[in-house]
């Protein structure tokens, strides 16, 4: 064959592989017949041969398979959507026109979405170097290209009325969503314009009044939180790719974040509940919530991807809290999954964030004395150490600083066995600060509290005048004994609960506003801290009117079969219950 | 990056058909590293099948395939690009792979969109392109006729 031979065996040949992909083109957009995966697997294997292998002719340039290929598409894609037009340029009726748009959008889009998928080679290959070695920039890839052509062939012609009627249909509730479903769409076409000077909320702003701007903002905001209520994630990832565009301030600003945190929080907690009981990995439990369809359908923006980057960062520290109460652990296990949660923190990159919650659970656990050893929490934090480098230097301060305080209550006790106080005072975590001097809590301690604070004030390393003493009323705790008729209690309580019960010692009742007066703490402090007394029986709550005049009294029937009742622990369950109880 | 949890216990499968009629099951996280196969699952089908054909694909290249996306998963992302080539010579090396399996290959990836094994495939072409020293040499090297006609023939 010479070369006019092969040239025209190419055009034959081209046009008879065009003549299968039309077939397939008009089962998906005009049929509309559902594609089996068979189908598309052999579309995209049409467009593939076409885009590939199918020239072997040295005369034909290697970008002109594709060049072709795509330019049929474009005149397809016009052909079919001159006849929409047609259709839609019969309306006179702004819902019919609303309607019949909607409908036809959707059916579009859905095909263009197939289309796509086939096209993969196309856009893949042809189009990048269309773009980048031909500096063709008005080559993009096939949806792109489809979107573009409604918006000239179809949009162009009745936006004037898309528009009026959106503004006149507005206040009707039954169209709410047919017109958000218009707004969708010609904010789609904005954000795929050929021309990009200006960003699709000035767009916006542009065309609508600031009522409609604001009905799209309140309906995207409903719709976010109602996909993420439904659980189902198929669409949200198209959603949330336009959404965002068109508002800048669901990635910038706290709103939709806020919501999407309030979703994720649980969401984890609830598999790592659920890993419990099934004997699996947590850390598997974490990681599948991570790569969910919702982690998928948020890891092309990074603002909202660092949301859940922060959700999982936060419920390791806490799995980690858990591991390191954990008696049963051996070291090897032990050191795996602190090597696992390392691995994971470091990818999400929130190394800051888990340490900092990493720090308050080990401050915690040093403190109300739940951790296994100090030596175990000193190996963790040298294996952390050695993984994370400087960034650990939080939690390598906190056990000097505990090192420290462990020393220095030795030598407070050696002190106060001189003294004769009568019940035990400890200091298991006490800092130097050099900042200045806020007050942070003003509880007044009831004079059997006040014996060790001025006892510890004359301690000599107190006496220094520029020193002020501030106890963490939150973190500390103690154990006090009640004795009610014949059978006594010892109550693990914290420590404003401790001044609470004290009062008792003197006063048979107290209201509220008493409790509230006697100790110069909030109502919310003192609900927080009574609902645990109450719940099991300790005190019994008469409710008034108001609340100030609700009173409160020890319950001299108690009868609990445990002598010893911990309260520290439930006052974490105090806090949700609050609301719900008061 | 992808993380993926080490060892499920109850991984969830894709079945993929090669041109025989064979069907290999491949975990969804191998899955996500097939771009074609990836997208196919995204979008709506009639069937409700996980089957997905794969008519231009040997059961053989499949194999490797699959075998190449487990090594990459293994290794994990954050690896240089130099050691993706090192795991390629070792993948053709497994194989007793020659120039045919290579090319087989990156036809494969190229289909499938697995850009890691295209990349690598590629850059171990380019390298071998790289040591011949003329066109005469590549023709040599890859077994390659001249078939340029006569009368095109610029010397």
């Amino acid at each position: 064959m010479n070369r006019i031979q092969r040239h025209k065996k190419y055009f034959d040949d081209a046009q008879e592989e065009w003549r299968k992909v039309e077939e397939y083109l008009k089962m998906i957009f005009i049929d509309r017949t559902p594609l089996d995966r068979k189908n598309m697997m052999e579309f995209h294997q049409l467009v593939y041969f076409h885009c590939s292998c199918f020239s072997q002719d040295s005369t034909v340039k290697s970008q002109a398979d594709g060049g072709g290929f795509y330019q049929a598409i474009v005149y397809f894609l016009n052909s079919r959507l001159r006849e929409i037009a047609n259709e839609l340029d019969l309306i006179t009726d702004n819902v019919e026109l609303l309607t019949t748009y909607v409908k036809l959008w959707e059916m579009y889009r859905k095909s263009s979405e197939i289309l796509n998928f086939g096209c993969h080679h196309l856009n893949q290959n042809w189009a990048k170097v269309e773009n980048s070695r031909n500096k063709n920039y008005y080559v993009f890839h096939i949806y792109r290209r489809a979107i573009i052509q409604w918006k000239d062939n179809v949009f162009r012609p009745v936006d004037t009325a898309l528009v009026n009627a959106i503004t006149i249909l507005l206040r009707r509730t039954d169209q709410q969503e047919r017109i958000y479903l218009v707004l969708q769409s010609i904010v789609e076409l904005y954000a795929n314009a050929e021309q990009q000077t200006v960003s699709v909320p000035d767009k916006l702003n542009n065309v609508f009044d600031q009522s409609v701007v604001d009905f799209y903002k309140k309906m995207t905001l409903t719709k976010f939180q109602n996909i993420l209520d439904s659980n189902v994630f198929t669409e949200f990832k198209h959603f949330l790719k336009y959404a965002c565009l068109a508002m800048p301030e669901i990635e910038n600003g706290n709103q939709f974040k806020d919501i999407l945190k309030s979703h994720i929080t649980p969401k984890l907690n609830e598999a790592v509940r659920r890993s419990s009981r099934c004997k699996d990995s947590k850390i598997n439990a974490i990681l599948a919530v991570r790569n969910s369809p919702l982690g998928r359908s948020i890891e092309n923006h990074k603002e909202l991807m660092d949301i859940m980057n922060k959700c999982v960062s936060v419920i390791l520290a806490k799995y980690s809290d858990e591991l390191m109460k954990n008696r049963k652990m051996e070291e090897a296990d032990l050191k795996n999954e602190c090597k696992h949660i390392a691995k994971i923190v470091k990818s999400v990159n929130e190394i800051n964030l888990f340490m900092r919650r990493y720090r308050d659970y080990l401050k915690s656990r040093l403190i109300e004395e739940t951790c296994v050893s100090y030596e175990s929490e000193s190996m963790m934090v040298s294996w952390l150490t050695h993984i994370f480098g400087d960034d650990t230097i939080i939690l390598r301060v906190l056990l000097r600083v505990f090192q420290t305080s462990h020393l220095f209550n030795g030598q407070l006790q050696t002190y106060l066995q001189t003294r004769n106080l009568g019940f035990e005072f400890n200091l298991n975590y006490f800092k130097q600060d050099r900042r200045e001097f806020v007050e942070k809590c003003n509880l007044i301690l009831p004079w059997e509290m006040q014996q060790a604070v001025e006892e510890l004030k004359q301690y000599q390393f107190f006496r220094h005048p520029k020193k002020m003493l501030q106890f963490d009323f939150f973190s500390s705790f103690g154990i006090i004994t009640i004795n009610l008729g014949q059978t006594s209690y010892d109550l693990s309580v914290s420590t404003f609960q401790m001044a609470i019960l004290m009062q008792f010692n003197t006063f048979q009742k107290l209201t509220f506003e008493h409790l509230i007066g006697n100790l110069n703490i909030t109502m919310d402090i003192l609900e927080w801290a009574l609902i645990p007394l109450i719940s099991n029986s300790v005190l019994i709550h008469s409710r008034t009117s108001s609340k100030l005049t609700d009173v409160v009294e020890v319950n001299e029937n108690l009868n609990s079969r445990k002598r010893h009742i911990n309260f520290k622990s439930k006052l974490s369950k105090a806090r949700k219950m609050q609301v719900k109880e008061f | 990056m992808s993380l993926t949890p080490d060892d499920c216990e109850e991984p969830k499968f894709v079945q993929l058909k090669t041109c025989e009629g064979f069907i290999h099951d491949v975990e969804t996280c191998l899955v996500e590293q097939m771009g074609t196969v990836r997208d196919m699952l995204l979008l709506e089908c009639s069937d409700s099948t996980d089957v997905i054909p794969l008519a231009k694909i040997e059961w053989w290249i499949m194999k490797m395939v699959i075998h190449w996306c487990r090594l990459v998963q293994d290794n994990s992302a954050q690896k240089e690009a130099r050691d993706r080539s090192s795991m390629f010579i070792e993948l053709l090396e497994e194989a007793k792979g020659d120039d045919e399996v290579v090319f087989q290959l990156l036809l494969a990836a190229n289909y499938l969109n697995v850009e890691s094994l295209l990349d690598a495939g590629t850059q171990y072409l380019a390298d071998a392109i790289t040591t011949c020293g003329s066109a005469e040499e590549i023709r040599n090297r890859f077994n390659l006729q001249n078939d340029i006609p006569s009368d095109e023939y610029e010397p």
